[in-house]
Parts: C-alpha cells; structure tokens; sequence
C-alpha cells in the first residue's frame, strides 16, 4: 500500500517535470548551442607542480581570457598537425555536431582564446595534461562544461573525483577510441587497481582477464548513487542483471545471500570454486555452528580435518561439500526447500 | 515540418542504416556552412581494419578455452573488424567486432548522425566451459528428468554405466537500442536485450530413507539443465543543462526458466526411491529513477535520488513431493506471490566553498520491503518424511548512511583529505539474530607531490561496528556470531609512490593493510587479515620501443572457531586459513623494426592455500588438509609485418600452462564407500593443462 503511494507519488512529480518537455518534445531539428564564454583562469586555478612547470604560474598571462581572443584552429595547424589530424576520428571534431568543439570554436573551444598563447610565447593555453600547471579542478571543468550529467552526473565527491583524478588520466580526448575500447579498458583501469589484474588470474574468476567482462560492465568509474561505483544501487541489483535467476524473492530465503552477494563471494578472482572466499564447509560454518543432534543439526558444527579414514565425514568435505544436500543456497522456492534442500 | 521530420526519423530506423544515412546527408549538407576546420586536416585518414586468419590449438585444454572457445585442440577461425565511416553532416557508422570466429563472438554496430540520433545492434555469445571430466550413470542429461539405466546397482555396475558428458553453458545476447538528442538539451535512449544461457551445469541432490536422518541420506551431484531466457528494459530521459540536470530512468528485467524442476532416481535405492528439486523460478524486476541535480552558490551542487524498485515471482509450486506413500496437507497456497519493494534514496551536497577546500555530504537510504505472505508449510524432509512445519521468513532490511567528507589543500605540493560514514542497518526477519548494527568509520589520507615527478599518498582508515543484543537460534550454538552482525574492528592502512624517473621510466609501489578483528566472536570468523603489496613499472626510451612489469603479492589470512560436544560452551576447534599469491607479468614491444613489429608478454601467477586445522579436545590428532595450489604461465609471442599500407600480416605464439592442486577433486572418485559414505559424485579432477596455439592472420587496413 505505502508502496503504490510512492510509485503514484513519484509518477505524479515526474509527470509534472515532464509535461513541458512531452509537449513540445521534437527530433532533428538542429540544436542551437551559444557560443561558451571563455574559461576565466586566476591565479588560484594554477599548482605549482615543479619548477620546470613554474613559467605559468609566474606569468600567469592567461588571466582574463576575452572571447576577443579566438584566432581560429587554422593558427593551430602550423605547430600542432598531428593533435589536429586525429580530431577527425573523435566525436570532438564533428563540426556538424552542435555541441562539438569543432563546431564552435574549435581547438580553443577547450584550450582558451590563443591569443594569449602567442603573446606568451607558447606558455599561454590550458592544458588539459597540466603541463603549465592547470589545477584538477580547472581541467575537469573543461571536460564537465559539456559532459556534466548522464553517466558522470555522481562524479562530484566521488571516490575518483576526491582522488584528484583527471579525465585526461584515462580519456585520450584528441583519439578515436576516446570511449575506450572494451579490448584495452581494463588495463586502464589496471593502472592504479593492480591487485584487481591479479585476482583476475585466479583458478576461478569472471571472464575480465579475456575482455568478455569488463570493469565498465559493472562499474561507472564517473561516480555511482550505489556502492564501489557499481551502476545499480546495491551489489545484489548489480550481480542480478547478469545472474537473474538468483533473484526471486523465494519462499525461504538465505539471508546473507539475499543481503549481500560478496559476504561469500570474492568477485573478482579465487582460488575456490564459484568464486568463494574460503572452501564450502568452513565458509559455511562461519555462520552456522548448530549444537544439537535433532534432525542431525550438529553436523554443521563439526570439526572437519582432513580425515579420510571416516567416510561419513567426507561427505562435508568433498565434491560439493555443504551443497551436496542444501542445493539451494540463494535460496529455494519449493515447498520443502525449507532448510534449502529442495 | 515537425511532424514531417519526425516520420523521416522513424523511417530512418526502420529502414536500414544506409538509406537512412544517404537521406540525412542530403538533407543536411545544403544547411551546413563550411566547417571552421578546413578539409584538408579533418579529412585526415580515418583506420579501419579487417582481421582474419587461421588459428590452431595444439592441445585440449578444457580451462583454458573456458571463455574464449579455445578448449579442444585443431583450427579455428579468426575474425575481427573495427571499422568506422564519418561523413562531414555528421553522420556516421561504426562496427567493432571479436572473436567472430568462435563462440565467444562480439559484434556491435552503430550508426547514426552525431547531435541527432544514433542506434545501435550488437550480438554476442559467452561460452562457460567448466568441466568436460565429470561423469554420471543417469540418462537424460540436459532434461528435467534423470533416470538410470535397467538393472543399475552401484555396488556392482556403476562403472560400466558411467558416461561421461560436459558442464557448459552459452549465453547468447542479441541488444539494440536507440539514443535521441531532444529539443533544449533533452536526450532519450531506450535499449532492449534479449539473452538465452543454455547447457548443463552440476547440482546436489539428496534423498532421505527415514530417521536418525544424516545416517540415511544418500546424496547424489546431478547435471541441472540451464535454458534460462532474459529480457532487459532500459529507457532513460535525460536533461543536461548548464545548472541543472535530470535523469528519469526506467529499467525493467524478465527471467524465465523453461525447467521448473528437475527429478532423478536415487542411484542407491533405484527401484524404491526418487526426488525432485525446484530450479530457478521465473521472476520479473521493475524500476523507476528519478535522479536530479543542481548548481548552487560557491561552486556547490546539490542532487537528489529516488529509485523505487520492484521484485516480484510468482511461479506454481511444486507438489511437497514426489513420494506418493506420504499423507500430505495441502499447500497453503499454489504460488508464493512473492514481492520486493525495492527503495533507494540520496541526497547529496557538495561545495568548494574556497578553492582550497573540497566538502561533500551525502545521506543514503536502501530499504529492501519483503512484501511476501507468511504461511506454514508442512514440508517434507528430503522426500522422505514429514518434517516440522515450519513458516516461510521473508526478510526485509533498511540501511542508513551518512557521508562527510572534507579535502583541503594545504599548499600547491600537500593535501589532505578526512572523512567519516555513519551506518545504520535494521534487519527484519522473524527470529532475526541481531536487529541493528552500527558502523562509524573514520579515515584520512595525506597525499604529497615533493617534486614534480614524485607522488606520495598515506592512507588510514578505522571503523568500528556494533549493535543491538545479539540473539542467538535455539539450536545454534550461543557463542556464534556471523561475521556480517557480529562486532568488528577494522583497521586499513596504505602507502603509494609514484615516480616519474625520467620522462621515458615510471614506477609505482603501493602497499596495503587491512585487518578485521571480530571482537566478540568466540565462535565463528574471529579474525582475517590482508596485506597487498604492488609494484610496477613501464619504460617507453622511444616511440618505437615500451616495456611494462608488474609485481602483485596478497595474502589472505583468517581465523574462525567452531563448536564440540566436549568443549562445549568454549570452542572445540579452530582453524586457520592462510591464501597467498604471487602475480608477476612482463611486456615489451618494439615496431618500426623495417617493416616489422614485434612484442612479447609473460604471466606468471601462483598461489597457495593452508587449512589449519586445531583440535582443541583432542590436540595433535588432527588430520591437516594438503595445501591447495595453482600456478599458472603464460607467454604470448607475437610479430607482423607492415607488407605495405593496407596489408599487414600478423603472427602469434601463445603458450600457456596451469597446474593446479585441489584436495576436494583430486583423487575422489564417483562412488567409493571407503572414502565417502552415500554420496554419488561427478568424479571431476582438477583442470591441469599445457598448450600453444598459432595464429595467422592477414588484416587489411584502410582509410
């Protein structure tokens, strides 16, 4: 009940929201985008990063960039021929797209006015790299001037954003493969998440270390409303949309399982098998240590060394262990699965 | 014109990329005027490269192809294709295709005109291959039904009845989906995706013959057939303003199930017993968010989310079971009709107040509403007799969160960043061992840049959880505390350096402690620790010739405690689990040799588990578990040869080798009483493998 006074809540504001846009909603017609007033720089936008990269900030020339200052990306040709050349196969190059830089101002639309940067002898421009050190915040601002929503709209004050990461550190803007290719994307995520290509080697892992898997497949590295940048709002959201079957709600559930799918599993690469944390009777009696002999409880709370010489015991131990007999342990939807056997 | 527009549109999509593409570029190229960028630099040539070859796999090698189709040794195909067109209205295509000759395929097409709209077909097929040793008496494998053969006895002919088949499934994915670029900085995208996963994966099955029940429990692993069939929704409207941003996104996901359960003979009692389990039921999932944010004053912002979701399932029950000697009481209803609401809400605040100052605070809320009937259900122990009657327990949580965090930077070379989590989590479920638990968390990171080629970073992180009495189970042992309720410290520490040697050499070392230590938990996980160690470098002295390393070790250690009858209420065993790994890889490569190019990479992993095993009753009578291992190398080899600009011939060498140790596997046959007692299984043995593969391939290049 609470529920449907939500949904009809929540149905209600965005119907509202949406009314003026459903209304007058059109396709193909050219968008108009103005013309960006340049990215104002101070002093405080600049690091000191090294003293070979002092000559910006000592000058500081670029301060008060003018939209009076645009010379054109023909004046950026003469030195620059190969960014250039390769802007052709970036989606920033399509001068037929309004909301390109090439269709505005061109290279200048994201570096500044150049005419400062000839007055300056070279040193007046914004770098996206922070050559002339640019701070983080500037060259993100850059890139966030057009690309702020969608995917990218959690990244304030997310885990990469606090790290100071650039967009630059893992975007070539000027390339075609800007959006990184699903063949070399996990080595650029391996860069700084070294112990991760690790894991993906394991006896037991998704498919990451072939690409068939790959980090984006799970993960928004722009900032997420859910846990460790996953897409979905919860780890369990996420594992169901590959593993839906281990959704339900089933009759009789195993709570753990239904809370968190990684209190068992370790996601990225094991040693164990189904990607588990610890081998099947331990990991279980983690949790489960019952004490009396009714129904024959106990079992679980056995001491289980590697004793070959007692069959009854080894049934706990090899093959599926545990899961030999309580096959359902995301849970069962029979009405025997009770202790999740069936 | 509008209207005009928008029928041209949809015949666009409907009929084909190429008219589509051919009538928008007419359209458009009498509108545009010069582009500011003069033809002669964006006309710069665009790479495109079709890819095929033969390859061949000198062994079988059942793990090694798990994922990419390479387990059996003889030829294969090789097919790839990246490819891309861009004309100067901005319309455009773009195919990008692997392994397109094996059953791990990807292919994606895209096509549409930047700005406007774009559309996109992809299909794709992910092979898991998992066991091709195991072996079963039971006929029928891949159906719902699992019968032995005339006469089979297991003491006598099991061998002879023993064939053996694979654990495989496929899944095979076929999307598409269409993005719209709206009036005022709207945007529309929808994409759907139909996926079917089919094969055979492996199942416990166990059937009991009457009380005392664990002396009379004859288990079996059986193959359970997969067809599963998924159908995913997403739609999203989109605004992106310069101040303000709006996402409303709906996401729907329909699973069925084609098997609804699955019955086999007892492989010890043929004649005289049987069993059915449920498989996977069908179930649906729906959800609506709506996620909105805002600029504020002193470069703040301010977004806001709420995410309403549905869970739902509502298949027939199977009968309590399939033994018909039983007097059963009717099911108290036919389906379960279950549901989960699902609820996700965040509201986040995040502000440079001055430039040197970075603050952000978020509040979250997930509740997870189990909305499922109770009832009594007068099951059925194993197929065998009438259990207790016992209520279904839907459980249902709500988690708090709260966010603070602040970086300041001290100077143009110091930072320093804290922050704090509040959690509060209420679980509900009958019976439920601890309702609340709390966690502070505190942590603080120090990052340096001393030079202009060095980074350095310090991490500490602190977090402590408790909550509400701790209720144990009437049949569990009271000490228990499971490790996801129970009081736990947590400790992470962590170092970083970067270091730009040169503008040719870069190196970084990372290092890592966590520890958990579970302070009240005398039975149980008690305690686990994780050190990381990582370092690596790249080399690049030209533009022709790079090199990279890397080092990983980790090692997981954790201690966990269990009961007795003879040292109860103190614990009557402990254990200690130590995994350790090693991960080196090495790489380098050279081109503009001539007209060649050549690179080589090298993988070498391996890693050891320890089981403990400490009997606290009766010490130095332990049984200790063999260590578990695995080690894996492999080194690919490769060259190509630049024949002129379009042709470029390609060779590679892939050799890999795994070995790995595995005490629940090696040596354990199907059936042999005198190792484990009543239980049928799979015979499986551990993946060990060594193969090369070849490759040739010629791949076409053009602009």
């Amino acid at each position: 009940m609470f529920y449907n006074l939500r949904l009809s809540y929540l149905s209600a504001v965005i119907l509202l929201l949406f009314s003026n846009l459903l209304s007058s909603a059109e396709i193909l017609e050219p968008v108009t985008e103005p013309v960006k007033e340049p990215i104002e720089i101070t002093p405080e936008d600049t690091v000191e990063s090294g003293e070979a990269e002092h000559a910006f900030k000592k000058a500081n020339p670029c301060e008060g960039m003018t939209a009076e200052g645009f010379l054109g990306t023909e004046a950026c040709v003469g030195c620059h021929q190969d960014k250039i050349a390769t802007m052709h196969s970036s989606p920033h190059g399509r001068k037929a797209d309004p909301r390109s830089p090439f269709a505005r101002q061109g290279c200048e639309t994201c570096h500044g006015p150049g005419v400062s940067h000839f007055d300056a002898k070279g040193n007046c421009m914004i770098s996206l790299t922070g050559r002339y050190g640019e701070s983080v915040k500037l060259r993100n601002d850059v890139c966030l001037g057009c690309h702020k929503g969608g995917p990218r709209k959690h990244w304030a004050s997310s885990i990469h954003e606090a790290e100071d990461m650039v967009c630059d550190n893992c975007h070539s803007i000027h390339s075609r493969n800007d959006v990184i290719h699903r063949e070399s994307q996990t080595e650029v995520c391996f860069a700084c998440h070294k112990n991760i290509r690790a894991q993906t080697f394991r006896a037991s892992s998704h498919p990451i270390a072939n690409n068939r898997v790959i980090c984006s497949d799970c993960h928004n590295p722009h900032g997420s409303a859910g846990p460790a940048l996953l897409k979905q709002f919860s780890i369990n959201e996420n594992c169901y949309s590959c593993h839906a079957e281990k959704r339900g709600p089933f009759l009789w559930e195993h709570y753990p399982a239904s809370e968190d799918c990684t209190l068992c599993h370790r996601v990225h690469g094991s040693n164990h098998q189904a990607l588990l944390n610890k081998p099947g009777p331990q990991l279980c009696q983690q949790c489960h240590s019952n004490i009396t002999a009714m129904g024959g409880l106990n079992h679980i709370g056995r001491f289980l060394d590697f004793d070959s010489t007692t069959s009854t015991r080894s049934r706990f131990i090899v093959g599926q262990n545990c899961v030999n007999c309580h096959i359902k342990i995301h849970g069962s939807n029979h009405p025997s699965g009770a202790v999740l056997q069936r | 014109m509008k209207i005009k527009k928008s029928l041209l549109m949809f015949n666009l999509l409907v009929s084909g990329f190429v008219a589509g593409t051919s009538l928008a570029q007419e359209e458009r190229i009498q509108e545009e005027p010069e582009p500011i960028v003069p033809l002669a630099y964006i006309s710069e040539p665009v790479f495109n490269e079709i890819e095929l070859g033969i390859g061949y796999t000198f062994d079988d090698a059942y793990k090694f192809g798990r994922y990419s189709d390479l387990e059996n040794k003889g030829a294969f195909l090789v097919g790839n294709i990246d490819a891309e067109e861009y004309f100067t209205d901005g319309g455009f295509w773009v195919v990008h295709g692997t392994g397109l000759g094996l059953d791990s395929r990807y292919l994606n097409f895209k096509a549409g005109l930047q700005g406007s709209y774009n559309f996109f077909l992809q299909y794709d097929e992910l092979p898991n291959y998992k066991d091709d040793t195991v072996q079963t008496p039971f006929t029928g494998i891949g159906s719902d039904n699992l019968s032995l053969p005339s006469g089979f006895d297991i003491t006598t002919n099991l061998n002879s009845n023993m064939n053996s088949f694979q654990l495989q499934t496929k899944r095979k994915r076929i999307s598409t989906g269409i993005n719209l670029v709206l009036k005022k900085r709207w945007k529309f995208a929808v994409d759907y995706s139909h996926e079917n996963k089919h094969g055979i994966d492996s199942t416990g099955s166990a059937i009991a013959h009457g009380v005392p029940l664990m002396s009379n429990i004859t288990s079996a692993q059986i193959a359970e057939p997969i067809d599963y069939d998924t159908d995913l929704v997403n739609a999203m409207l989109h605004y992106g303003g310069d101040e303000g941003q709006l996402d409303l996104k709906y996401h729907m996901s329909l699973f069925t199930n084609s098997n609804a359960s699955v019955d086999w003979q007892d492989a010890f009692n043929p004649v005289s017993a049987s069993g059915s389990i449920s498989l996977a039921p069908d179930n649906e999932f729906h959800q609506l968010s709506l996620n909105a944010g805002h600029s504020l004053p002193f470069s703040s912002h301010l977004s806001a989310l709420l995410s309403l979701g549905r869970m739902t399932q509502n298949q027939n029950f199977q009968p309590y079971t399939v033994n018909t000697a039983l007097t059963l009481t009717p099911l108290p209803r036919n389906s379960l009709d279950g549901e989960v609401q699902l609820t996700t809400a965040q509201l986040k605040l995040t502000s440079h107040p001055v430039k040197k100052l970075r603050l952000s605070a978020e509040l979250r809320y997930n509740e997870r509403d189990n909305q499922t009937p109770v009832d009594t259900y007068d099951y059925v122990v194993l197929d065998s007799h009438n259990g207790i009657p016992a209520q279904n327990r839907p459980y249902s949580y709500k988690k708090n969160r709260i966010n603070l965090n602040a970086n300041y930077r001290f100077s143009a070379i110091s930072s320093l960043r804290f922050g704090f989590s509040y959690e509060d989590m209420k679980r509900r479920y009958t019976d439920a061992e601890r309702e609340d638990t709390q966690e502070n968390t505190l942590l603080a990171k120090w990052k340096l840049k001393p030079h202009s080629t060095v980074d350095l970073a310090l991490y500490a992180e602190t977090a402590s959880r408790d909550g509400s009495e701790y209720n144990t189970p009437v049949n569990e042992n009271p000490s228990m505390r499971k490790y996801h309720l129970a009081d736990r410290d947590r400790v992470k520490l962590g170092a970083l350096v970067n270091v730009m040697a040169t503008d040719k050499f870069f190196m970084s070392l990372r290092a890592d402690y966590n520890k958990d230590n579970y302070i009240n938990s005398t039975i149980g996980l008690t305690e686990a620790t994780q050190p990381v160690v990582s370092a690596d470098f790249s080399y690049q002295p030209t533009t022709s010739i790079s090199a990279y390393g890397y080092y990983t070790y980790e090692n997981i250690e954790s201690s966990q405690s269990g009961y007795r009858t003879a040292a109860y209420p103190a614990p009557g065993w402990n254990a200690e689990f130590e995994d350790t790994f090693d991960s080196f890889g090495i790489g380098a490569k050279i081109t503009e040799l001539g007209k060649w190019d050549i690179g080589a990479d090298m993988i070498y992993s391996r890693s050891n588990g320890t089981i403990r095993m400490n009997d606290l009753v009766s010490p130095v009578t332990e049984n200790q578990y063999p260590d578990t291992k695995t080690e894996l190398n492999s080194v690919k080899l490769w060259t190509s040869y630049n024949f002129n600009k379009q042709l470029v011939y390609k060779l590679s060498y892939w050799f890999e080798d795994y070995n790995a140790d595995n005490w629940a596997v090696d040596g354990v046959l199907p059936y042999d009483p005198a190792s484990v007692a009543n239980s049928l299984l799979l015979g499986n043995e551990t993946l060990d493998y060594s193969t090369h593969v070849i490759i040739f391939s010629a791949s076409y290049r053009y602009h």
